[in-house]
């Protein structure tokens, strides 16, 4: 019933899950299972396509099935953030970046009004 | 687009609101486009453009389908780090502000970002440039031209093809009529369209639903949405930030809009455009953000936002997020339309392709170049593949190396020829090698780096001492 593989990657926390329908005007339901083991329904709807987001790392399992039928093997997504020091290191070094940019407009602007418009910046 | 069950409007009454919107656009741009007799009018509005048109047509452009369908997927997709990453593209309208004070000083009858390029640092780095705006300006259209084909297709049910080639025929229509004349002229309304609708379909969420609730159904359901620490956002943040940097200082459409206002206006406008921008993609990354807590499944996120507005809002709410998206596509359409067909014609045409030929040739290559550009968007559209952040975002990097040659060439006589092609290139190389690995989150933040690092290296080992005047090729400039 899935179209999605069983095995799935989500290392920004968020993924999309399809499925084929099985009638015109069929309803189905999502199940979804957490890290934690806990269970519960998610999605109860005609949509074909469910968007699972801000998922916590760890395993997440889901399930579909239409409404009151047998439910589907389970996709199971796995969420791995990338470590806290490399987006440290991004965080710092991008504010960094930004710095010397607005500097660079700043004070070359700044030359260039005191100076005169005929560009003596150097 | 993925399989939404239902559209909110009938399709009849989508195409009567697409058949309105269209032909009064085309009528104000054929009205407003008399006033266009030669070459510059056409390009550049007569180089008269006051402060309030000034502003509103940047921060019309800058509303973009992308900010009003990309802006809420952000939020849906990286929480409240993804709704203000999307608000740091007014970074580059702010700092864009001095620069084009000082771009309109330095080159007061300059066309294009192009002309730029080419007289201060030569032919290379003019080349490896155009190919970059071209390649920017591309994803750019496409990724409008397939947001406006999805947006029609969720909201109305009108086939895909027909509603993207519908928005695409209107905007060519009347750009090529009426020049920058009828697309600062639309802009303006459409920008006031645009505040309004968003103010009141933010105020109408805000009403419809309760915090603490909304609160811990997200802790529950989507808790890394609500993390400070999401290390994906915090990424997200910065590369949003240079993108939107390297997309304002290098593209013609905001240079032509530097080129076209008056003395003393381009510091203030911009300014003020960024300022009434800020708070547009905060409001609509909050409406992404709201779809889990509102109970709103979200099978294609790239239609989030109006998803949310029309089923928190009911009819009235599709028809009016039909109109501000309608808006928003056409104000920037209609801009990057005008602005990438003023670099062909100038750029390539006068300065490759005819140097010799006349205003009036060069007048008429000018429509047929808008007509050009408009199929082959078209065409690039048809296939509808990928997604928006993919088709826009893949461009990243290119634009991100081009922010230090510019900012450095429009302050700093010492960068020279070889500083520039270097920063540019790898800049652009080092930048989609990290997209294509798995942290495109990274690609513009490290593009930047690159480039600045490859220009000061290079400035450094064989300076050159530019003089400006060569950027002035008005009849009694250097140039």
């Amino acid at each position: 019933m899935w179209e999605n593989e069983t095995a799935l990657r989500a290392n920004e926390g968020h993924v999309l899950l399809s499925w084929e329908p099985t009638g015109k005007d069929s309803e189905y339901e999502i199940q979804y299972t957490g890290p934690g083991g806990e269970s519960e329904i998610r999605y109860r709807g005609p949509d074909l396509a469910y968007f699972a987001t801000g998922l916590a790392e760890g395993k997440h399992a889901y399930r579909v099935r239409e409404s009151g039928g047998p439910w589907s093997r389970p996709v199971e997504v796995t969420v791995n953030y990338p470590p806290i020091s490399h987006v440290l290191i991004g965080l710092v070094s991008g504010a960094l970046l930004l710095g010397i940019t607005m500097g660079t407009i700043a004070a070359g602007y700044r030359l260039c009004r005191t100076e005169g418009e005929s560009g003596v910046a150097r | 687009m993925r399989d939404l069950q239902s559209a909110v409007l009938d399709p009849w009454l989508g195409a009567i609101l697409l058949l309105v919107l269209g032909c009064g656009w085309i009528g104000l741009g054929i009205y407003w486009g008399r006033r266009a007799k030669n070459l510059e009018g056409f390009m550049l509005a007569g180089r008269n453009v006051g402060l309030a048109l000034a502003a509103a047509t940047a921060m019309a452009t800058w509303v973009t389908s992308n900010t009003i369908m990309l802006a809420p997927l952000f939020g849906l997709k990286y929480g409240i780090w993804g709704m203000l990453a999307y608000s740091t593209a007014s970074f580059g309208l702010f700092l864009f502000a001095p620069m084009a004070h000082r771009i309109r000083a330095l080159m007061p009858s300059g066309f294009t970002s192009g002309d730029f390029m080419r007289l201060r640092y030569g032919k290379a780095a003019w080349t490896i440039f155009l190919f970059i705006t071209l390649v920017y300006s591309m994803a750019w259209l496409v990724s409008m031209g397939m947001a406006g084909g999805k947006f029609l297709e969720a909201l109305s049910g009108i086939p895909y093809q027909y509603g993207m080639s519908a928005i695409l025929f209107v905007c060519v229509v009347y750009t090529l009529f009426g020049g920058l004349y009828a697309v600062i002229g639309t802009d303006f309304i459409q920008s006031i369209i645009i505040l309004l609708g968003i103010v009141i379909v933010g105020a109408v969420v805000l009403t419809r639903i309760e915090v603490d609730t909304a609160y811990e159904t997200m802790a529950l359901q989507q808790p890394m949405l609500l993390k400070v620490l999401m290390p994906v956002s915090l990424l997200v943040l910065f590369n949003n930030l240079f993108f939107g940097l390297g997309e304002v200082f290098h593209n013609n459409v905001w240079w032509s809009r530097a080129f076209s206002m008056r003395k003393g206006v381009p510091f203030k406008a911009f300014l003020l455009a960024g300022a009434l921008w800020l708070p547009i993609p905060v409001a609509a990354g909050f409406i992404g953000m709201c779809a889990g807590p509102l109970g709103i499944n979200t099978p294609d996120p790239d239609m989030v936002g109006p998803l949310v507005a029309s089923k928190v809002l009911g009819a009235g709410g599709a028809i009016l997020i039909f109109i501000v998206l309608f808006c928003s596509l056409a104000s920037s359409i209609d801009s990057l339309l005008a602005a990438t067909a003023d670099l062909v014609t100038e750029d390539i045409y006068r300065k490759w392709i005819n140097p010799d030929g006349d205003e009036a040739t060069a007048r008429k290559m000018s429509t047929w170049i808008i007509v050009g550009l408009g199929a082959v968007t078209w065409a690039l559209c048809v296939p509808n593949f990928g997604n928006l952040i993919e088709v826009l975002f893949r461009s990243g990097p290119l634009v991100a190396s081009a922010i230090w040659p510019v900012v450095a060439g429009l302050f700093f006589k010492k960068p020279s020829h070889l500083a520039a092609v270097v920063a540019m290139l790898g800049g652009s190389i080092a930048g989609s090698v990290v997209y294509e690995s798995d942290a495109w989150y990274l690609s513009c933040v490290v593009s930047t780096a690159v480039s600045l690092i490859s220009l000061v290296v290079v400035t450094a080992i064989k300076p050159a001492h530019f003089n400006w005047k060569q950027l002035d090729e008005s009849p009694g400039g250097a140039s």
